[in-house]
């Protein structure tokens, strides 16, 4: 294992890269421990812990406070303001209290919750799952009477077991030392001298896997502690020897562990999550090629990220990434229906655990076998072609056919297209009924469309006057028929009370627009689409370009382009392929966005002025396309700040999988993170 | 020490690499010859393990390399015909870390790793990173992990490539010495080594075994068939219908050009011995280059 060791430390990008995880693990958490957008940070709730009674009466004090400052002094808004944090900070710090003071009568509020369940037989029979399974937690819940959580601040406990970052960075380190040790060495061909050795084979496959769960579990140990430190000292925790139920959230945990015994345990199991994944990764990088081995592993963590999400407990509990939510599994008492049998989860997760190491090392020694007993020799006869002398036809194919720019452009056409058919549009009566609004009062403000709005306004008050004559015969079912109409007339008033809202801000220079399918493209969703758009193209553009520009340094032949007497027209061919494929996959990632939504709302009024949108802020001087179009080339900016990035690293690093892994590194994982937390 | 190729194919796909090879080998030297594609390093990683036979056993001591596994590996040396190292490792460390994969003891290794380093003139450079040794020193390493934990089966794919004559004769003596009790296989197209070492040379040719013998017993066969002409310049091409010109020297104002005569000649021209290089030409010159 000493020289598998050494390989890694003579790398120095894999210590840089080490280094920055560890770096942007620990700059996440903080940023995240001292995040103030609600306006105070978590740590400063500890200060305003006091009996529950003091805080009751310091909240009716504050709340007199405020309504003094909003009705006699009017224009304090500082001091108002002030009053606000505070309402909130005491808010909180009392809710945490009652939700450890009201433990027992929760606890028997569920145990009732059970008894009553069983007994109506709205479940299923006595030999049902559903009854069995509610008869066992019955059994846990009840284990747990006569436990009194403390009342205390346990902030930096409630956000290290809950924040799953970490876990991201902690299965990049596995990947990582995979990439180094297994593909890159299969790519330099190093079996065919190690493979016919003693320990060439096995052997070296344990070896190299004790040294990635080495790897890992002195990853994990540096990013957990850093973690565990950051969090006692920023946020901090009162003594951690009692009930875990004691810290805020944690209330549905079915187990009498302490503070300091649930954080064994969640380590425990979060340390064999991560060593099972390491195990996967690595068998996994056995049996795939480079690029089919990082699209399995996005694939496997976008297949994971929406498993999470299932209402079926079967595939949350088999979910690989899913595994690693221990807090998750250990805040709930779940039976899995096995056969009708009622499985606890939390011992099937080892078993599921346990299964995917198997499984893995199965894959793993099958295809270190397979792989290594066919090196490079297999020779394919491609259709005889007539060989072109196009310069640009040959950095055509070393860009689209060897670094897999074709394939990859496929795979985004297809995300791009399952992201379009699996677009769910939110259709309201109000947004159908300002639609229908807003198709008329489109365009400037006039004489006219004021009327028609006064007339509906009119038309409205007549059917709710007339609905009011129908109070005094009661709520038959009779009468239920015959104001349905008016019923059904009122609910349109919310769209045109929306509508009106809008028209009635527009100044005189302003037209009205119909704003839903722009609000759809800048809202919180739309930017987390653009995001994960962003991410998509850059991970295509990184994959792709690690290879195209390492083509010439890693197989040799840059020292035939040096000498080429075309060597200033090959880089601009190479540079005009650049540019047209940037162009190609921004267009692909972003455009599709604005048909969906196009096909979706509607896009509208395109060339009119952007200020007529009123939902944000945008220039007056310029037409909406026209913010689209900007939007749009600062998205192709930030691509080829990407694209440059990776040309800098391949200069430097001369090898498409090392310019891969500090690509990933200094690219996708800070987006990652920033969509993760958007 | 017997290594038995019995009955072996491969293919990949609908290419025929090797075509029912059989082999029998005790200790000494084998050159195995013949042009790119020949299949001649199919073979040896056959023989290695890397690959594995479509058809066909190989068999060592009677029982299947397959079978034996780590048993089979510990007695075999291998250098690739392509130069793999690790960029990163020292001329040492890179020794070391085969000599792990050997199961070699560190106290064997480092007396072994000396004495080779020394021998093939490594030792000064033994602290440098691989990436900065030149393809030659290289080379030597690569060898020099092969034969390190005295294997009784070496595997040798073109073992002098880069080097210079110098270099090239203290490989060739060391493998000399080491073909004396171990069976050693070497593919290369520098006729001229093998040559010099090998008891027994083949010559493959699109997967089969075409000849086998002796130098002795191959060149036997071939007297009377190189002959020396002397001609003016311009009736050099007058030649070339009647076999393989293997070499034109000036020599008193004209060329005397020495041939593989694949054609009855009107003229006797002055005999020479025939070499292995002769025997390979013959067999392969005019294939396509």
């Amino acid at each position: 294992m000493r020289f598998e060791f050494l390989k890694l430390m003579k790398n120095r990008w894999f210590l840089g890269v080490f280094v920055f995880l560890v770096g942007l693990n620990a700059a996440a958490f903080s940023s995240a421990l001292c995040d103030s957008s609600k306006g105070y940070r978590m740590a400063e709730i500890r200060g305003e812990y006091a009996p529950a009674e003091q805080l009751t009466k310091d909240l009716s004090v504050i709340d007199r406070e405020m309504r003094s400052i909003l009705f006699e002094n009017e224009g304090d808004l500082g001091r108002w303001l002030e009053y606000q944090r505070l309402e909130e900070l005491k808010t909180e710090a009392l809710v945490r209290i009652n939700e450890a003071r009201n433990y027992p009568a929760y606890l028997e509020g569920q145990l009732n919750d059970n008894r009553i369940k069983q007994k109506i037989g709205l479940f299923g029979d006595e030999n049902s799952f559903n009854v069995r399974a509610m008869k066992r937690s019955y059994k846990v819940y009840e284990a747990l009477v006569g436990i009194a959580p403390a009342v205390g601040f346990y902030g930096g406990a409630e956000r290290f077991f809950s924040w799953r970052f970490t876990d991201i960075l902690t299965a990049c380190l596995p990947l990582l030392v995979s990439l180094l040790l297994v593909v890159t060495e299969r790519r330099m061909n190093a079996p065919l001298i190690t493979h016919p050795t003693m320990l060439g084979q096995e052997t070296l496959f344990f070896r190299k896997l004790g040294v990635i769960l080495t790897v890992s579990l002195g990853g994990f140990v540096l990013l957990y502690g850093t973690n565990w430190v950051l969090s006692s000292v920023l946020v901090g925790n009162d003594s951690l020897n009692v009930p875990v139920q004691s810290v805020y959230g944690f209330i549905n945990i079915p187990y009498p562990f302490t503070v300091t015994q649930y954080l064994c345990v969640f380590l425990a199991q979060k340390l064999a999550w991560v060593l099972t994944i390491a195990v996967v990764l690595y068998s996994l990088s056995y049996v795939l090629r480079l690029l089919p081995y990082l699209l399995s592993a996005a694939a496997v963590s976008a297949l994971s990220f929406y498993a999470e999400t299932s209402g079926n407990l079967w595939i949350r509990s088999l979910n690989p990434i899913g595994l690693g939510n221990v807090h998750r599994w250990y805040n709930a008492c779940e039976y899995l229906n096995f056969f009708g049998i009622p499985l606890r989860q939390l011992p099937l997760l080892w078993v599921v655990m346990g299964a995917y190491v198997l499984a893995g090392l199965t894959a793993g020694l099958f295809g270190m076998r397979k792989r290594s007993l066919s090196p490079d020799q297999k020779t394919r006869t491609l259709p005889h072609r007539k060989a072109g002398h196009s310069l640009f036809l040959y950095e055509g194919k070393k860009l689209y056919l060897l670094s897999k720019g074709a394939v990859l452009t496929l795979v985004l056409i297809g995300l791009q297209a399952a992201g379009h058919f699996t677009y769910q549009p939110y259709y309201s009566t109000t947004e159908f009924v300002y639609k229908e609004y807003s198709d008329v009062l489109e365009g400037p403000k006039n004489d006219a469309k004021k009327a028609f709005l006064e007339d509906d306004r009119k038309h409205f008050d007549e059917v709710r006057e007339e609905l009011a004559k129908y109070a005094q015969y009661g709520d038959g079912e009779a009468v239920s028929l015959l104001i349905q109409p008016l019923v059904n007339e009122l609910a349109r008033t919310e769209g045109y009370e929306k509508a009106l809202r809008q028209y009635e801000r527009l100044s005189d220079t302003q037209e009205y627009v119909y704003q839903t399918g722009y609000e759809a493209l800048f809202d919180r969703k739309g930017i987390r689409r653009d995001l994960l758009n962003l991410i998509k193209a850059a991970g295509i553009l990184l994959i792709v370009f690690a290879g195209y520009f390492t083509a010439e340094s890693e197989t040799g032949m840059s020292i035939y382009h040096r000498l080429s007497v075309h060597a200033s027209a090959d880089r601009k061919q190479k540079l005009l392929h650049t540019v047209l494929f940037v162009l190609a996959i921004g267009a692909l990632s972003f455009l599709p966005d604005y048909y969906t939504v196009h096909k979706a709302y509607g896009l509208p009024s395109l060339f009119s002025s952007a200020g007529n949108l009123l939902f944000q802020t945008f220039p007056e001087g310029i037409s909406i396309f026209g913010v689209l179009f900007l939007v749009n080339c600062f998205r192709l900016f930030v691509l080829s700040g990407i694209v440059l990035g990776v040309f800098f690293l391949a200069r430097k690093r001369k090898k498409a999988v090392p310019v891969m892994i500090a690509g990933i590194s200094v690219f996708i994982l800070p987006l990652l993170l920033v969509y993760a937390f958007l | 020490m017997r290594l038995e190729i019995r009955d072996v194919s491969k293919s990949y796909g609908r290419e025929q690499a090797l075509n029912h090879v059989s082999l029998d080998l005790t200790e000494g030297i084998y050159g195995l010859l013949g042009p790119n594609g020949a299949g001649k390093s199919t073979l040896m990683n056959i023989l290695v393990q890397n690959l594995e036979a479509s058809s066909g056993e190989v068999l060592f001591n009677g029982k299947n390399i397959r079978t034996l596994g780590k048993e089979y590996r510990k007695r075999i040396g291998y250098l690739p015909q392509t130069q793999i190292y690790y960029p990163d490792f020292t001329g040492l460390e890179f020794l070391y870390y085969m000599a792990s994969l050997k199961g070699m003891d560190k106290k064997k290794a480092e007396t072994v790793i000396r004495e080779y380093l020394i021998e093939l003139g490594l030792w000064d450079d033994r602290n440098k990173k691989l990436k900065h040794y030149s393809g030659g020193m290289r080379q030597r390493l690569l060898l020099i992990q092969a034969v390190m934990d005295d294997p009784e089966i070496l595997i040798l794919d073109e073992p002098t490539a880069g080097m210079d004559p110098w270099q090239r004769i203290a490989v060739r003596n060391l493998i000399g010495k080491i073909g004396l009790d171990k069976i050693v296989i070497i593919s290369t197209h520098v006729v001229q080594d093998v040559e010099q070492i090998a008891g027994r040379i083949l010559f493959l040719s699109k997967g089969k075994i075409l000849r086998d013998g002796t130098p002795e017993e191959l060149e036997a066969g071939f007297e009377g068939k190189i002959r020396f002409f002397l001609v003016k310049k311009e009736n050099i091409s007058k030649l070339e219908p009647f076999g393989i010109i293997t070499g034109i020297v000036r020599k008193n104002g004209l060329a005397e050009v020495r041939i593989i005569l694949q054609r009855p000649f009107p003229y006797r021209g002055t005999p020479s011995a025939a070499t292995i290089e002769d025997l390979y030409l013959w067999d392969f010159g005019k294939e396509p280059l």
